[in-house]
């Protein structure tokens, strides 16, 4: 479709059916001046809110690179930090204000650039977008912990009572205050970016960081500033907000940014007076409909998600970015592609380890490890989509929503998980359609958007899951496989069959041509690659897998909701995959596996501070391990396993036998899970005494060490090193040979 | 927006209070003071030769498992109420010589606002524990390991559950689940138009107080279609009784502007009053942007949320006046009801989450101390439990709440009004005799609650 045509069509189409819609649920009010009037003074608050938390996003975005998730959840701190200098300690406001906004919010966006977000500057988008993600969890868990979700934090809007009277509305002089910083940060920041050397210099680094620095700007510092501004926006926007929400709930503030996204994409990412005029349209939908319509029946949820159905029609309207030409197409190591015989034998000890598990873990337990395999089902659907092809898809339980829903309409039987295979493949093309024309970043957007329409609105029809309804239990020939141990084992034999038909696909023609066209789409189209074909299959058999994944859910519970499948929930399990590894067909179990031994030590083997802790700083880990491993720890724990197999063993073995000895010793959880890695890095050591080698000594630490090649050879590892660092994929006979 | 969400489930499963009865006619105010019958401690159990008789009992103890929301990151210590409760309950019934004639043990676990985890918590109740009792989990969504779990003799009687609050329709309406204060989903789930049965005292107090035939607005807390089957047949039948206008539909992402458009139709329309059943976030919302707005409203009220003084603190003066609508005594009242007293010395936290696993607790023991009465303590297993839930008939937890039968799965009929003070305390407004409840009336009204629901 020619790029005018799409333009002109997708508004039109949404605008003829907003008209349809307004035409069916009209409340009756007239339409006057002074409603009209109204209508704008109900908009521009909200507006101003958007715009403000846009704002930021669209600044840190331009001038680093990186789409930041987070920035809803560092105004959320930086509320609570308001809250606390001005209500809690009773500073006078002012004084707070500059507090937060100058002192704090700068420092704090030092920080948190200094210590995580810089890592992922050169990451991947995915590895970036889930980067964020995991700053998110982190500032969530440590805003629980300071101040107690279930208390109150009442807060007073700024500068008083009274206000401005329009039409029969007051416009409190909080709403007008937010009015005008909206604007005033825009014009201010546009001014920034464009007319000083500052601007200049943050959209230099991101072009070309290197070239920037020839040039004499320090990118450290331009990053640093980035993400001052950043955070002096989202403290902004944190503080505008706060007053306006009921009770200052951690959530609420940090979720409210995801409503900007449209703002943001409205003006392209860069363009702050555009995200401005976004921001006041948004609002202006939103208070229409409040003001003007009544959604009735199954159409009431749709209030909820019009910023989500906002994003959506701007990403298929806005101009896409361009392919990227000139510069490497991957700055990290992929996987070696599996042989059959591996994943045959790694499906064969999953399933006797189901076994195993089965006949021998408590039931609580069992139940943990079906739900582990469950969300690796569903998460084996990502790879092909996010490892393989590279798209970045952040609505695993969308999908998955659709299988169970298929699943448990037609009983939750095993033909039943087929249709539900089908069905899903059916939403994944349909899903796919828009991303036929959306690459990178706003393919990400649109797939955060179709979750959130997904589960706040589809899922909730009342044709979907709203009956509440056993399922009857689950036999295959007459054999009941509701029991805890059977149910477990049918899930790892699934997980297994899809796992062989997955790398089947990734060793088949469809597979390298799913790898051309993320390495370059450009080079895949010149030699004949259908990118729209090969999209939407992809795309087919990611809804097939994580349907299947969806259907098991339903089976294993016997019992499906709308509950089941929230977004946010979606986000986690997909940076729990790129952790473990996003490109191998191992990942997802490992993720799912990985959240319940989380669980299992948190509740029953080491409860206490260390796991507590454990839990409240695992993202941090997340996203640090993501940034040196950007395709997850599997392959790289693989590679080095393969490399050194004995000292692996070691390891193995020094954990193994430090837990049985605290086991039999009764060794309390907590300090018997300290023991046990200690156990297992003692072993480690203990082996490079004993059977020192160059290859186990020369790390793949430091690359740059000139001692490289002089007194210590040069290892694969420091290969990789270099690859990583000179921007190129690990070529092929490049291989070096220990001595 | 999810422990949003999941509290709006919370609180619309504990509003209990008057928007349907179990078909009473007379109006009578029921709720004596009273005390509810501690353990037994007879000469009967020296005599005893106590046995194990099924899972979770042993001659000297009988273990109970609690389920709840405690360690979530998202709400850390959400419930912790209801662990301290049944734990104070246990401490309570052993003092007095325990339960059957065994030491009551407390099991706990945590069930972290997770679905995964409540289903665990499950599976080891089933396992481990004689019952369920006292449970409050958010984000339960299956109920099949306790109602397939299997007895001490291998048979799937299923495991008596009489969990603090229901979440879902499922769990109300499961064969083994008994609710103390009622249900407010209809059993067995169903959808489209539908007959309900609501109570009618709810509504004569408010006519009497805002007057015959008086408009307002109405408030609810989100609108999926499982919240307006719970939500919507208080309004409607408030509607019935004369109290007409809109309904609003609160979302927790909202921000106050958003409740502008709100206000300008309750001034347009010269509301009389304001009857909320949301969380308490959401109502403060609407009382500061009516006040923001100049809007004077004569009457607010607002459903359980709101009791709670950190809705006071939230909405600072805006409180002072506003009437909340209780289906339970209020805690102040432990001078006029022993029961209430009780749970006042022995549990530190007062709130939804404690006295609804204590009541929870009660009911359990009255089924528990039947069957002793009639089989003695060795005529204690998981069915003759369930068969003494079952024939339970008004049970009112010495007077703490109106007399509910749960096996009839009908919502509580009952209400009390206090009204917040100008000292930010609660103080009873009806009825005027402290210690009673308000009990009366019952109607029907047919209608499909996703249908019934506009803005």
């Amino acid at each position: 479709m020619p790029l005018v045509t799409r333009r002109v069509a997708v508004p039109v189409l949404s605008v003829a059916l907003l008209v349809y819609l307004a035409s069916n649920a009209w409340a009756g009010e007239p339409v006057t001046v002074d409603s009209l009037v109204q209508l704008v003074a109900f908009a521009l608050p909200i507006a101003g809110l958007y715009a403000i938390s846009a704002t930021g996003l669209v600044v840190v975005y331009s001038a680093t690179g990186i789409f930041n998730v987070a920035q809803g959840a560092i105004g959320m701190v930086c509320a609570f930090v308001y809250w606390e200098l001005s209500v809690n300690r009773g500073l006078p406001v002012p004084l707070a204000l500059i507090l937060v906004v100058g002192v704090f919010a700068p420092l704090f966006a030092v920080v948190l650039n200094r210590v995580l977000m810089q890592r992922l500057r050169n990451a991947p988008l995915i590895t970036q977008l889930l980067g964020t993600v995991g700053v998110m969890a982190l500032l969530l868990g440590v805003a629980a912990l300071i101040w107690d979700p279930t208390a109150s934090y009442p807060i007073d809007g700024l500068g008083g009572s009274g206000g401005i009277h329009i039409s029969g509305v007051l416009l409190s002089w909080h709403r007008v205050i937010t009015i005008v910083t909206a604007v005033v940060i825009a014009v201010a920041l546009r001014f920034v970016l464009t007319s000083t050397r500052l601007g200049v210099s943050m959209r230099a680094v991101v072009d070309n960081e290197d070239l920037a620095s020839l040039h004499g700007i320090r990118p450290q510092r331009v990053s640093d500033t980035a993400w001052i501004i950043g955070s002096v926006c989202a403290a902004l926007a944190g503080i505008l907000i706060a007053p306006e929400v009921g009770n200052m709930s951690a959530e609420t503030l940090t979720f409210f940014v995801i409503n900007a996204f449209a703002a943001a994409v409205f003006g392209r990412l860069k363009s702050l007076p555009m995200t401005y005029v976004g921001a006041v349209v948004l609002g202006l939908i939103v208070s229409f409909t409040s003001t003007f319509l009544d959604l009735e029946g199954r159409w009431t949820p749709l209030a909820g998600v019009l910023p989500a159905l906002a994003l959506f029609v701007v990403l298929l309207v806005a101009p896409q970015q361009s392919i990227r030409l000139g510069r490497p197409v991957r700055r990290y190591h992929i996987e070696t592609v599996p042989t059959m015989r591996s994943v045959l034998t790694g499906s064969a000890v999953l399933v006797i380890l189901s076994v195993v598990a089965g006949l021998t873990f408590s039931p609580v337990n069992v139940t943990r490890m079906i739900s582990a395999v469950t969300v690796g089902l569903i998460l084996l659907g990502m790879v092909p989509l996010l490892g393989w092809a590279g798209m970045p898809f952040f609505a695993p339980y969308a999908l998955a929503g659709v299988g169970a829903w298929v699943t448990w309409s037609l009983g939750g039987s095993i033909l039943a998980l087929l249709a539900a295979a089908a069905a899903s493949a059916v939403a994944g093309v349909v899903v796919a359609l828009p991303a036929l024309r959306l690459r990178e970043l706003y393919l990400a957007l649109s797939s955060i958007a179709f979750a959130l329409i997904a589960v706040s609105f589809l899922f909730v029809q009342p044709e979907v899951f709203e009956i509440p309804r056993q399922l009857d239990r689950l036999t295959i020939a007459g054999f009941d496989l509701s029991s805890g141990t059977r149910f477990l084992v049918y899930a790892c034999v699934l997980y297994a069959i899809l796992a062989v038909l997955l790398v089947a696909v990734r060793r088949s023609q469809y597979g390298r041509r799913i790898i051309a066209l993320r390495d370059s789409e450009a080079a895949a189209a010149c030699i004949g690659i259908s990118a729209a074909s090969t999209k939407a299959l992809v795309f087919a058999l990611a809804g097939a897998v994580a349907g299947i994944g969806g259907g098991v859910l339903a089976q294993g519970q016997r019992f499906a909701s709308s509950e089941q499948f929230p977004m946010v929930a979606g986000l986690a399990i997909i940076l729990s995959l790129t952790v473990m590894g996003i490109g191998t067909v191992s990942g997802p179990v490992a993720a799912g596996l990985l959240g319940a031994l989380l669980t299992a030590l948190a509740h029953d083997w080491a409860p206490g501070h260390i796991t507590d802790a454990l839990e409240l700083f695992g993202p941090a880990l997340a996203v640090l391990a993501l940034s040196s491993q950007p395709r997850g720890q599997i392959p790289e724990v693989a590679a080095r396993a393969r490399e050194h197999p004995w000292r692996a063993v070691a390891t193995v073995v020094g954990l193994a036998v430090t837990i049985v000895g605290c086991r039999l010793m009764s060794v309390p959880g907590e300090i018997g899970f300290v023991l046990a890695v200690t156990g297992a890095l003692v072993a480690r050591m203990l082996y490079d005494l004993v059977r020192p080698s160059p290859a186990a000594s020369a790390t793949a630490g430091d690359a740059t060490d000139i001692r490289l090649g002089v007194s210590r050879p040069i290892t694969s590892a420091h290969v990789r090193e270099w690859d990583r660092a000179l921007g190129v994929p690990a070529g092929v006979g490049r291989e070096v040979v220990a001595s | 927006m999810k422990l949003q969400r999941l509290l709006v489930v919370g609180a619309a499963a504990c509003l209990v209070a008057a928007g349907c009865s179990s078909g009473r006619d007379d109006a009578a105010v029921v709720g004596a003071p009273g005390a509810t019958a501690s353990g037994s401690a007879s000469a009967a159990c020296d005599s005893a030769d106590l046995q194990a008789t099924d899972i979770g009992i042993t001659k000297d103890t009988i273990t109970i498992e609690t389920v709840a929301d405690v360690g979530s990151q998202a709400a850390p210590g959400i419930a912790n109420g209801s662990l301290e409760a049944m734990k104070a309950w246990a401490d309570v019934v052993n003092k007095s010589g325990g339960l059957a004639c065994r030491e009551v043990v407390i099991r706990t676990f945590d069930s972290k606002l997770d679905p995964g985890e409540s289903r665990s918590g499950m599976v080891d109740s089933c396992q481990n524990a004689f019952a369920d009792v006292g449970s409050f989990t958010l984000a339960v969504a299956d109920v099949t390991p306790l109602a397939e779990c299997v007895d001490g003799a291998g048979k799937p009687t299923g495991q008596p559950q009489v969990p603090a609050v229901s979440t879902n329709a499922l769990i109300a309406c499961n064969k083994t689940t008994y609710l103390a204060q009622g249900i407010t989903f209809s059993c067995p789930p169903s959808q489209g138009a539908r007959t309900f049965t609501v109570g009618t005292s709810l509504g004569d107090y408010l006519r009497q107080v805002v007057g015959g035939d008086a408009h307002g607005q109405f408030q609810i807390g989100y609108t999926s279609p499982s919240f307006l089957d719970v939500t919507m047949p208080t309004v409607v039948q408030l509607r019935a009784q004369g109290l007409a206008g809109p309904v609003y539909g609160a979302k927790a992402a909202d921000p106050q502007s958003a409740y502008t458009s709100v206000v300008q139709g309750m001034k347009s329309s010269g509301a009389q009053f304001v009857f909320a059943n949301s969380t308490f976030p959401s109502f403060v919302q609407l009382q500061r942007e009516a006040a923001a707005q100049g809007v004077e409203v004569p009457h607010w009220f607002c459903q359980g949320a709101c009791y709670d003084p950190a809705y006071v603190k939230a909405a600072g003066d805006l409180a002072k006046g506003t009437e909340i609508l209780l289906a339970s005594l209020p805690f102040e009242e432990a001078d006029v009801n022993e029961e209430m007293k009780t749970f006042v010395d022995n549990v530190d936290t007062h709130n939804t989450f404690a006295f609804s696993s204590w009541v929870a607790a009660r009911l359990f023991q009255q089924a528990v101390e039947a069957v002793v009465t009639k089989d003695g303590p060795n005529g204690l297993t998981r069915a003759s439990v369930l068969g003494a839930l079952e024939a339970v008939k008004d049970f009112d937890a010495g007077g703490l709440i109106g007399p509910n039968t749960p096996s009839a799965h009908l919502p509580n009929l009952c209400v009390v009004a206090v009204k917040v003070g100008a000292d930010g305390g609660f103080e009873r407004v009806f009825p005027k005799e402290a210690g009673t409840l308000s009990c009366a009336g019952s109607g029907k009204q047919t209608f499909d609650p996703i249908a019934e629901f506009s803005r």
